[in-house]
């Protein structure tokens, strides 16, 4: 478990992290989400040790994750602006990587770098920008850690190159329990793998909460009715409603069954369930916390 | 594979040598290809290397070699996407800082080494140089421990600041900072016309001296300074050196594992650590300057260049354009306290230190009377004293008298004194001083045999450590070198008869009660010098041949013979600048001759005379047997050539100078 509890940093004036607490289960996909500058990268680097606390405490298993080796030997951060070595190549790279870490494993960074279809003995000042992302989430997940740090890792990937990666990270919780931590300004992009999602907002946890019981709690309900009905009489509590013409759509909060089972008790000429992007989950949360969405994610 | 000893992480650092294996192998490389050249290119026939032959381009080595490699390795420090990679890793920050110390300074220890190795090579290849042992691994030593600290002051810089100007510029600072502060310690600096600096108070027995030098001395490591004459090391200041660079390791390491690793890429997090950095800068060069000129205008314009760059190294680093009424008010701070400062200058000196007294010389080293010195460029001319009597002479006026308001400067009246206490010494060259009391206090003390026979047990060379003899100039070739190296080992000479140059004098000289006698002057050649090289230091020592007639004979014959083959080169008597003629009649007199002399046509016989001489060898040393001559001959339009001559006196040219001397005197 990653346990981060009352963590501060400031950078000079700014303080970009004030007193953020939260938990990270083992062998969860967590999703960070945030503005520009609200504090994710930031947030990561402290996690993996590059940043020291101001105050507060983040431990990985127990222990503290500042300048500990026995830890930080389970954890790789893949950061948004990559590094590598003038002239190197993939395979240069993964064998430095490998003298670093002593769990590498050549025949997985192989094999990944054929499901992505990377030439390992090219030139890395070649590649493209997505081309340099698919290197290191290969060389990332060749490590075999117990917890990952990617950092707008999506970012420049195509969405086929994504749906792989999103299965190779899902085959990685899967099989080694591993836990990932990943960012994103994107709901899109982490709505596909995320567990939990947190939403940082000027250095703040504000909104946490893991994906299922999100959706489960809440659902986007279109009916329509031959007579008009009265939304005061819902005995659900609706978020959010439309009307087109007779054409009902409500984002109704509480039990789902619940409220089609009422629905059809007023013999609705249409009834259907439609599915809720997390970006829609997260509009009316916000709303309902009196916050304008388009505040956190720009 | 981690080494908790050291904390060096093999897997990491072999890493990191691969990543810059280039950069470090020019580095590795610079330092041997440099001094190959140096040893190729000498002019010498015979070559015995000492510590100083191999000191070209120190600078190169001690300066920009460690600093170099320091940002190398420590590079990553200022990149952000670098220290995200780097930091990342399971590397603890003690591992990160001691692997990349220890490969640097394995790098430059390994450098030296291969640089001894490629000394002893070329040397081996060529016949005519020749190096100790002691010289290589005084070599090693010597610039292992100034780079050391160079290295580690470097380091100690870069992990302060994620800049790459501010780390240089920071590391420049600590280096020549401190030696701004010494400056006031009054190291050993060397001005003219400081009578006014000299103060005697004989009632009260105390000396005052101003050592106000308006020189300054840029900082030289410790080390450097470790390289007593004779190019011996000084312990002392190596084990100084070290135990600073130790410090400056220490505190580097404490500071990285500290270090905010978000400062990469900007000086420091405050500005208020940004602004006293740079104010640190800046004071050095307005230190060097406020002052220091005559004119007060190239003052002004220097300090505004100083803005300048002042402001533009903000601009640089900070990347801010809004700051230009904070540098001005930081600069015009800056100014007056550097004029602060120099004006409390005097006053930091009399609180530092106080006025010498007696009691704090503990030895004089004085120049020798001008008629003992010894001509050779070579030699020092110079003798340590430490006796209280002789101290005391100094101070008291019977010996030595200073005119203390001197207004011009007289060569000939003048003379170099270094005052030594424990921790310094000052030197003075004084003018206008009677310092005949003092002369023969000195001529006494050096013909006090006891004390000469303590020196004398001290002397001495093997045979085989000899490799030139010197005589009057000459250097003696292989045939006259054997001879008299083999009349040497045969006579029962002792070392009575040896002197190491510069403790003796001649005993010509002095006839035992300290009075001057004949001509009391080294150049009358009664001595063979020779060059020793032993353990990597060469020595000079003469053997006083007065009492040997045959070998006297001998050298002198080989003399004039070398000195008539190189007359001979000039056929003109255009190539005649000056010279002299000696002669021994009932007393010594002599007859400046040459261009323009009032012996002109004296001088124009002279020299027909000797490209006729047939040349008789000497066979006596009866003065009245003897003709001296000496002549200044123009080689080409820079360069001169002395002949010099002892002839048996000859009745025609005993003539010639009487017939000249007559119609002189009727001219």
């Amino acid at each position: 478990m990653i346990e981060i509890s009352q963590a501060k940093k400031s950078f000079g004036k700014n303080q970009v992290i004030q007193s953020l607490s939260c938990q990270i289960k083992e062998g969860s996909i967590y999703g960070l989400i945030g503005a520009n500058g609200s504090g994710k990268s930031t947030l990561l680097r402290m996690i993996v040790g590059i940043y020291q606390l101001d105050n507060g405490s983040i431990k990985v298993a127990g222990i503290d994750t500042f300048d500990q080796l026995a830890i930080k030997s389970k954890m790789v951060f893949v950061p948004d602006e990559l590094f590598f070595f003038e002239g190197y190549h993939a395979l240069a790279m993964a064998q430095y990587y490998s003298h670093i870490y002593s769990t590498f494993d050549f025949e997985r960074f192989y094999h990944l770098a054929e499901v992505l279809k990377l030439d390992v003995r090219k030139n890395l000042n070649t590649f493209s920008k997505g081309m340099k992302r698919k290197v290191a989430i290969i060389l990332a997940l060749s490590c075999k850690v117990d917890y990952y740090f990617f950092d707008e890792t999506f970012d420049g990937l195509d969405p086929v190159v994504r749906k792989v990666v999103n299965q190779l990270i899902c085959d990685e919780v899967a099989q080694r329990n591993a836990t990932f931590i990943i960012t994103s300004h994107n709901l899109r992009e982490l709505e596909d793998i995320c567990d939990q999602i947190g939403l940082l907002y000027q250095g703040g946890l504000l909104f946490e909460s893991d994906l299922d019981s999100l959706k489960m709690n809440m659902s986007k309900i279109q009916v329509a009715f031959d007579h008009e009905i009265v939304l005061s009489e819902l005995p659900f509590t609706i978020l959010h409603h439309t009307k087109v013409g007779s054409v009902y759509s409500f984002i109704v909060k509480g039990n789902r069954e619940e409220a089609i089972d009422y629905f059809k008790k007023q013999h609705p000429l249409i009834l259907d369930v439609l599915p809720l992007t997390l970006e829609e989950v997260f509009i009316h949360e916000m709303e309902v916390l009196g916050y304008a969405f388009e505040d956190f994610l720009v | 594979m981690r080494s908790k000893i050291f904390s060096f992480n093999w897997n990491y650092g072999k890493q990191n040598l691969k990543t810059n294996i280039g950069i470090y192998f020019v580095i590795f490389l610079i330092l041997p290809l440099i001094l190959i050249p140096t040893l190729l290119n000498h002019s010498s026939n015979v070559r015995y290397l000492t510590l100083e032959d191999l000191s070209l381009l120190p600078g190169l080595f001690v300066y920009i070699i460690p600093i170099l490699l320091v940002f190398v390795l420590y590079g990553f420090l200022f990149s952000r996407k670098q220290v995200d990679f780097i930091c990342s890793f399971p590397l603890s920050r003690k591992e990160i800082f001691w692997t990349n110390y220890w490969i640097g300074l394995g790098i430059l220890i390994a450098s030296l080494l291969v640089s001894a190795l490629v000394i002893l090579l070329v040397v081996w290849l060529q016949p005519n140089q020749y190096i100790a042992g002691i010289v290589l691994f005084r070599f090693v030593i010597f610039y292992s421990i100034s780079a050391f600290l160079t290295f580690s002051i470097a380091t100690f810089a870069i992990s302060c600041t994620g800049n790459r100007l501010t780390a240089l510029l920071l590391a420049i600072t600590i280096m020549f900072l401190p030696s701004m502060i010494r400056f006031y310690e009054g190291t050993s600096t060397y001005t003219y016309f400081q009578n006014s600096g000299f103060i005697q108070e004989r009632n009260q027995e105390v000396v005052y001296l101003r050592n106000r030098s308006q020189q300054v001395n840029f900082y030289y490591p410790t080390s450097l300074n470790a390289l007593a004459p004779q190019n011996e090391l000084q312990i002392s200041q190596l084990v100084l050196t070290t135990i600073e660079a130790v410090v400056y390791t220490g505190c580097a390491y404490l500071v990285f594992k500290r270090r905010k690793m978000e400062v990469a890429q900007s000086t420091f997090i405050k500005q208020k650590t940004h602004d006293i950095v740079r104010t640190l800068f800046i004071f050095l060069p307005l230190f060097l300057v406020i002052g220091s000129f005559g004119s007060i205008y190239l003052q002004v314009i220097f300090i505004i260049i100083f803005f300048v760059l002042f402001y533009l190294y903000d601009l640089m680093t900070r990347r801010t354009t809004h700051s230009f009424n904070r540098s001005i008010l930081l600069y015009l701070m800056t100014v007056v306290l550097v004029v602060v400062v120099q004006l409390g200058r005097n006053m930091l000196e009399d609180f530092c230190y106080h006025p010498l007294t007696r009691k704090d010389i503990k030895s004089i080293t004085v120049e020798l009377p001008s008629f003992i010195r010894c001509t050779d460029q070579d030699f020092e001319n110079v003798i340590t004293i430490d006796q209280k009597e002789f101290i005391d002479a100094f101070f008291d006026p019977r010996y030595f008298q200073v005119e203390t308001q001197a207004e011009t400067y007289q060569e000939e009246n003048s003379i170099s004194i270094r005052l030594n206490t424990r921790w310094n010494s000052y030197e003075y060259k004084i003018s206008n001083i009677n310092s005949k009391g003092l002369d023969e206090f000195i001529i006494n003390y050096l013909a006090n045999e006891p004390m000469l026979e303590q020196q004398w047990k001290q002397a001495p060379f093997m045979y085989e450590d000899l490799y030139a003899m010197n005589f009057s100039g000459m250097e003696l070739d292989e045939t006259q070198f054997d001879y008299l190296l083999q009349q040497i080992k045969q006579e029962p000479w002792n070392k009575e008869n040896l002197y190491h140059h510069y403790k003796n004098i001649s005993s010509y000289c002095l006839n035992g009660n300290g009075q001057q006698h004949g001509i009391c002057n080294m150049d009358l050649h009664d001595r063979v010098y020779f060059s020793a090289y032993q353990k990597g230091l060469k020595h000079r020592y003469y053997l006083d041949i007065n009492t040997n007639e045959t070998l006297r004979l001998y050298l002198w014959n080989q003399l004039n013979q070398d000195q008539f083959n190189h007359l001979k080169q000039f056929s003109s008597y255009e190539n005649v600048i000056s010279g002299y003629i000696q002669i021994y009649d009932d007393k010594e007199t002599e007859y400046y001759i040459g261009k323009d002399s009032s012996y002109e046509q004296l001088s124009h016989k002279i020299f027909n005379w000797l490209q006729q001489y047939e040349y008789q060898p000497l066979t006596t040393f009866e003065h009245q047997q003897l003709i001296r001559i000496e002549l200044s001959m123009q080689d080409t339009n820079i360069s001169y050539r002395d002949i010099k001559l002892l002839l048996p006196m000859d009745e025609e040219i005993k003539q010639m100078i009487q017939d000249e001397v007559i119609r002189h005197v009727y001219d």
